[in-house]
């Protein structure tokens, strides 16, 4: 069998490590086969590749980002000022620090907590817009080669492989993701819009995904823009919606998703997008239908499910939550946090038989000690429930073991000293609430209370 | 992730190491009415197959010999296999398998026996072309819209594109922005090629124009000579497979393309129909239309089948192997059924099954509640509550020799110290080595041992690391003075943190003294010193020489014997033998010497009266505040100076973060403002912080002295209260309180926490009154922004230590005892910490009203 059949064979069957080896082989005998080269060069892409839509982080507030528009937004029309609604019923909506709502299945950029006091502790340079993982990609695959780096980038004549239809696109592949060398990327990039007198839609993608890595969000709208007039694609929506996520412009985010939309209807990616957006703007009943819509289309999509699930739990209905978080159970998705919420919805609907198991099974779960912390958290709510006050100090402070920054934790012990009449002891817990996490609106009113009693 | 899983009914596995792809798989009728199943494998293994699904009580029977047709071993591996009406004049179905340098036209003849079920078949070869270069795939197809013939294009890896009309090759042409062989399809309707090139794009050639750029006789003389596209579909990524649907009913034809990501519908003129962004990575796909509906079945790396109708999802199900290869076929007894291909060899035949496979967590134990077990569980749980709230008395262990052995020797010899120090003046700097040996009695996970000395005191290394250390654990370190300064203290302190194999934190403290002559050399006695510190002994008198007998060389006298310490201003400190009591006395010009000298005297004479029980020292004069005051006041000045210094770092910086911030808004305009001197601006701000750090390191190196003289004082204090006629208890307190390490934390510095304890002294152990006692002592710790309230407050505690030398404890313990049961009636009396002072003012006030009222009395009297 020809070597390079092998090699291409091989690569469509996923053993890209094989395939490079075969590749080499070949680049041995004939050290200019483009062919071999640009297989070798896709393998060692595919092997590290990850969606980076999906995968985005959205950096911290740079010091120097001058990209937000309205320093001063008015209500509504951006995530930090958009508006809170008088929740009412068993429990509102937790929410993040930032004031956001929770979101019920945990992606990049949906943290619960600030994760620890070391995160916290912010080095005086703040955090750059460039995400580590890239970063991290790159130095995993410069690893594995052991003789030095399969191209070296700095002899790389780009304006060469600019003009080669045939390896500019699979080289910039291999320079954004495999090598993490975004600068060089873009400007292979920049060379290769140029010499296709901007009439190819996927270099001004690219373009803005480089723009987007340095920051230039600006630029990478303007990109994305022109890349939407020439050519329609769901990934272009999506990109330019999260430019303008970042640049905390949510109503031209959701316009684009529209409008997306209106060309690819019913599209689950893109009414993803919608479901998210709205849920950070607080603006649930738009959330829920597209997620409804989104299982319409697309039955099986945990995220979709795992959000209604939560929606119909803070919504006063746990019987519905209940059924679909069985429904996550039952499509094979067996995690702690699942079991967890399986546990208070049953907790809520009144299945007490069920809630005991379900708790157990997260604890048997959880191996991370946040994830344990939480579940010890929920079972706090058991006890209390059953009036067991002493099983609920033991359980939050079992949670205050493996998560000792727990501050709903602290508040709800104080809650439970108080009413034992240890009023000193439930101060002294409160206040340490009030420091781990100063957003905290109950530990201020039970202070205040505690003050004025 | 699926609720549903496929159920096979027809398994065979090839039994040799053989590979697949996904070319090497077709079902097709042939000549017959129910579908064969054809693979071959890439060592060149042809396997023909037609499962019988007999339908037995319900039950469709599984693989079995008979449903193998033909087995045929090439000796080249087999790169893809198709069938078509390939020979000239016939109208029968032929097989054409593509080897790398072959492509064979085979015939599958099946005989029917007289007997039921046994049947003759043949599989032979009616003809072959030679190629001239390695293939990659090919395509069958009524090209030209040539009626009942099937012609062939094969497609090779450079590029080229051979077309044979069943026995002769028509012509060969070259394929533009090729690269790498991609999968290629023919569309019947318009007569046109399409597939993927090099620019990741989809392409369509027409027939014609393809066989226009074509030439049969010469392929290498038209290399230059390449085909045009009809249209072009830029796509943007690479693709895995694509495929045509063609609609009868509505004549028209749909290309289904497979991408690494998406998965599109074009319309045979190049416009996007519809697409689906795939939230997973896809292996291979097999579309068909029933009534006008797309229906592609998708497989994905992680082994589900996904079913699309158009885009919306209509069934998903888990597979049992990840298949590289899926077909439909059509059996006799049983339709639409799906076949896959592994990697290794392994066909299936199954079907979507509708019985849901509910994802079962493994039971848990549901016994009986074990009570015992249950009762491990919950200590188990009070246990860790316990660890994580355990009290630190935990940390330190009563009986530690049987955990742990410590070990310090001290070398009296002294060496030529080497390392760099801050001392410039003193010609033979010494250090001395100390050997600590560490013997662990018990399993330890981790070992730290670090070693501490007072501060112009360095000792090195300072922290040595060892992990799971099973004998003994020895360090080496040396101990020399590095700044110009005296000496606080001698001691050295040890320090062994272990964590053990349970996981418990404990540590170890053990001290040693160090030698005087490395801080101190012997100089002439003076008669005369500004300070003087006397001590008595209830036992005789012990000769000085006995005390330092490392020194009797040097020294003449036997009542009188002085040190000086090496730093270079310093003074001589003189212990003179008292001729008729039992007394020393001590002496100098400089206070700061005192304190290492005394803690030696004091340190000697315990040890050489170790074996008397009764032997006692005894301070009985007031201690010296005026001296430790001077000190305190000198550290607070200085502590503020940095503070200041800081404060106008910060200052600076920030406003350099502002330049910077708006040169870099204004760089980033397109056309260029002027920059209004602002560049002037950010020099200047960044000298003037040049110049502020450099100043901030003068005053941090005049902190640390104030503090290193601010220890001497408070170590000198500690070491007479030390020998001071108080109560144990008392004394103990005291110690803590004069502590004798001065830091100063960004936060808080040491006349914060001192003023406090000194506060909470005052109110409770030194109360003079009952009424102080009632007072609620200070809790809160305030920053000192006044020194003479400290140093009032510093100054009555050393009053009172020297008054209260025969305080009764009893009282002492009365007034804790008051205080405890009622801690919230205290909360409430707290008072803001200026209001005492308030009160005192008060009642001078009222003390004056009552004189002028007694004096109005007399007046008027």
């Amino acid at each position: 069998m020809d070597p390079l059949y092998l090699a291409l064979s091989l690569y469509r069957r996923r053993s890209y490590d094989k395939c490079i080896e075969v590749c080499t082989s070949i680049l041995d005998k004939q050290p200019l086969d483009q062919a071999a080269w640009c297989l070798k060069m896709r393998a060692l892409t595919q092997r590290v590749y990850v969606d980076d839509i999906e995968s985005e982080e959205i950096p911290e507030k740079d010091f120097l980002d001058d990209n937000v528009l309205a320093t001063a937004p008015r209500p509504g029309t951006s995530m930090k000022t958009a508006v809170v609604p008088s929740t009412s019923g068993l429990s509102s909506r937790p929410r993040t620090s930032t004031g956001r709502p929770i979101s019920g299945i945990a992606r990049p950029g949906t943290q619960m907590r600030p994760e620890s006091a070391l995160d916290r502790v912010r080095t005086a340079r703040p955090l750059t817009g460039h995400s580590a993982r890239s970063i991290r990609l790159g130095t995993a695959a410069m690893l594995t080669q052991k003789d030095g780096p399969f191209i070296q980038i700095s002899r790389l004549n780009l304006s060469k492989y600019a003009k080669n239809p045939c390896l500019s696109k699979p080289l910039f592949e291999y320079l954004f993701y495999c090598d993490g060398g975004v600068r060089t990327a873009m400007e292979l990039a920049v060379q290769a819009t140029q010499h296709g007198e901007f009439k190819d839609w996927w270099w001004k993608v690219q373009l803005a995904k480089c723009y987007i890595a340095v920051n230039l969000i600006r630029e990478a709208e303007q990109q994305l823009r022109s890349a939407i007039k020439q050519h329609y694609h769901v990934e272009t929506f999506i990109r330019l919606t999260r430019i303008y996520y970042r640049v905390d412009q949510p109503l031209s985010a959701i316009d684009i998703c529209k409008s997306g939309l209106e060309i690819f209807p019913k599209d689950v990616t893109i009414m993803t997008e919608l479901g998210r957006l709205s849920e950070g703007l607080n603006d649930t009943a738009m959330s829920v239908k597209y997620y409804r819509n989104i299982l319409v289309e697309d039955a099986m999509n945990i995220e979709a499910v795992a959000s209604l699930g939560m929606y119909h739990f803070y919504n006063n209905q746990p019987e519905l939550a209940l059924r679909y978080y069985r429904r996550a159970l039952s499509m094979g998705a067996h995690s702690a946090e699942l079991y967890n919420n399986l546990g208070l919805c049953c907790l809520f609907s009144q299945q007490l038989d069920f809630t005991i198991p379900y708790f157990q099974r997260a604890l048997d779960l959880a191996t991370d000690l946040k994830v344990k912390a939480e579940v010890w958290y929920n079972l706090s709510h058991l006890a209390m429930a059953a009036g067991d006050v002493q099983l609920a100090v033991q359980c939050l402070n079992l949670c205050l073991c493996s998560d000792s920054t727990h501050a709903p934790a602290f508040n709800n012990l104080a809650v439970l000293y108080h009413k034992m009449g240890k009023i000193n002891l439930a101060k002294a817990y409160l206040t340490s609430a009030k420091t781990l996490e100063p957003e905290l609106a109950e530990v201020h009113v039970n202070l205040e209370y505690l003050q004025h009693a | 992730m699926s609720l549903f899983k496929t159920r096979e009914f027809w398994t065979t596995q090839s039994e040799d190491v053989e590979y697949f792809d996904q070319n090497s798989m077709i079902t097709t009728s042939l000549n017959g009415d129910s579908n064969y199943v054809i693979t071959g494998s890439q060592s060149g293994v042809l396997r023909i197959f037609k499962p019988s699904c007999e339908i037995v009580d319900n039950d469709i029977n599984g693989f079995l010999p008979t449903d193998l047709v033909v087995e045929k071993v090439f000796d080249q591996p087999i790169l893809q296999i198709g069938c078509g009406r390939l020979v000239s004049g016939s109208l029968v179905y032929q097989t054409a398998i593509l080897n790398p340098r072959y492509l064979s036209i085979y015939l599958l003849k099946i005989k029917e026996s007289s007997v039921e079920h046994i049947t003759q078949t043949t599989f032979e070869v009616i003809y072959d072309h030679h190629l001239q270069r390695s293939a990659a795939n090919f395509t069958i197809g009524q090209f030209g819209g040539s009626q009942n013939r099937d012609f062939i294009c094969v497609q090779f890896l450079d590029g080229m594109l051979s077309f044979y009309e069943q026995e002769n090759l028509t012509f060969s042409c070259f394929l533009s922005d090729f690269l790498l062989p991609s999968p290629m399809t023919y569309v019947k309707k318009t007569d046109s090629f399409i597939t993927g090139n090099g620019n990741w794009a989809i392409v369509s050639y027409k027939y014609n124009t393809l066989s226009e750029s074509g030439d049969q006789k010469d392929v290498k003389s038209n290399l230059s000579n390449k085909a045009i596209p009809v249209w072009t579909y830029n796509l943007g990524e690479s693709i895995i497979d694509i495929r045509v649907v063609e609609d009868d009913v509505n004549k028209l034809n749909y290309i289904m393309i497979l991408g690494e990501k998406n998965l599109y519908c074009l319309f045979d003129s190049g416009r996007l129909n519809f697409m689906k962004k795939l939230e997973y990575s896809p292996v291979c796909f097999e579309v068909y239309l029933i009534n006008e509906k797309f229906f592609s079945l998708v497989v994905s790396e992680t082994t589900n089948l996904l079913v699309y109708e158009t885009t919306t999802l209509k069934w998903s199900a888990k597979l049992q192997f990840l298949p590289i290869s899926i077909r439909r076929a059509f059996f006799k007894n049983v339709k639409g059924v799906l076949v896959f291909l592994s990697e290794e060899g392994r066909l299936e035949c199954s079907y979507l099954g509708t019985e849901p496979n509910l994802f079962v967590a493994p039971p848990l134990i549901e016994r009986e509640l074990d009570l015992e077990k249950v009762e491990d569980e919950l200590s188990n749980l009070n246990k860790m509550i316990k660890d994580t709230y355990g009290n630190d008395l935990k940390l330190t262990n009563k009986n530690a020799d049987k955990e742990i052995n410590i070990k310090i020797n001290v070398d009296k010899n002294l060496e030529p110290c080497i390392f760099e120090t801050n001392l410039k003046d003193v010609p033979n700097l010494q250090m001395c080595t100390v050997n600590i040996e560490v013997i662990p009695q018990m399993a330890f996970d981790e070992v730290q041992i670090s070693l501490a000395v007072s501060k112009p005191l360095k000792v090195e290394p300072s922290t040595q690391f060892f992990i799971n250390p099973d004998e003994l654990m020895a360090v080496k370190c040396h101990v020399y003075l590095s700044d110009d300064m005296n000496v606080p203290s001698l001691f050295l302190n040890v320090v062994v943190t272990v964590i053990s194999s349970l996981g418990v934190p404990r540590n170890f403290n053990k001290a040693a003294m160090l030698p005087l002559s490395l801080v101190a050399e012997v100089c002439p006695a003076h008669k005369e010193g500004d300070h003087k510190v006397t001590l008595n002994i209830n036992q005789n008198m012990v000769p000085l020489l006995n005390l330092f007998p490392e020194f009797a060389e040097d020294t003449k006298s036997t009542s009188s014997i002085a040190f000086k310490s090496l730093s270079t201003n310093a003074q001589p400190v003189t212990i003179l033998l008292a001729k008729s009591s039992e007394r020393y006395r001590i002496q100098t010009s400089s206070f700061t010497s005192l304190s290492f000298v005394i803690e030696q005297l004091i340190h000697r004479l315990t040890k050489h009266h170790s074996n008397i029980d009764e032997f006692k020292m005894l301070f009985n004069s007031s201690l010296p505040s005026n001296e430790v005051i001077a000190y305190v006041k000198n550290h607070f000045t200085k502590r503020r100076e940095v503070f200041e210094l800081e404060d106008f770092l910060d200052q600076l910086s920030a406003q350099f973060r502002t330049i910077q911030k708006r040169l870099i808004s204004k760089f980033k305009v397109k056309n260029p403002t002027p920059l209004t001197n602002l560049e002037i601006l950010i020099k200047d701000t960044y000298t003037e912080i040049l110049k502020t750090v450099l100043k901030l390191q003068e005053a941090n190196g005049e902190l640390f002295k104030a503090q290193t003289e601010l220890t001497c004082a408070l170590n000198l204090i500690g070491n007479l209260i030390k020998i001071m006629n108080i109560d144990d208890k008392l004394k103990e307190i005291l110690l803590s309180v004069f502590c004798p390490s001065v830091e100063d934390l960004d936060s808080q510095n040491w006349e914060d926490v001192m003023d406090s304890t000194l506060c909470y002294l005052l109110r409770t152990y030194l109360a003079k009154s009952e009424k102080d006692k009632l007072r609620i002592s200070q809790t809160n710790v305030e920053k000192v922004t006044d020194i003479s309230k400290m140093e009032k407050h510093l100054v009555q505690v050393l009053e009172r230590i020297s008054k209260t030398e025969n305080i009764s404890l009893e009282q002492i313990e009365d007034g804790i005892e008051e205080e405890q049961p009622n801690p919230e009636l205290e909360k409430e009396e707290v008072k803001p910490l200026g209001s005492q002072f308030g009160e005192a003012s008060m009642r001078i006030l009222s003390a004056r009203r009552s004189l002028s009222r007694r004096r109005h009395k007399k007046d008027e009297q």
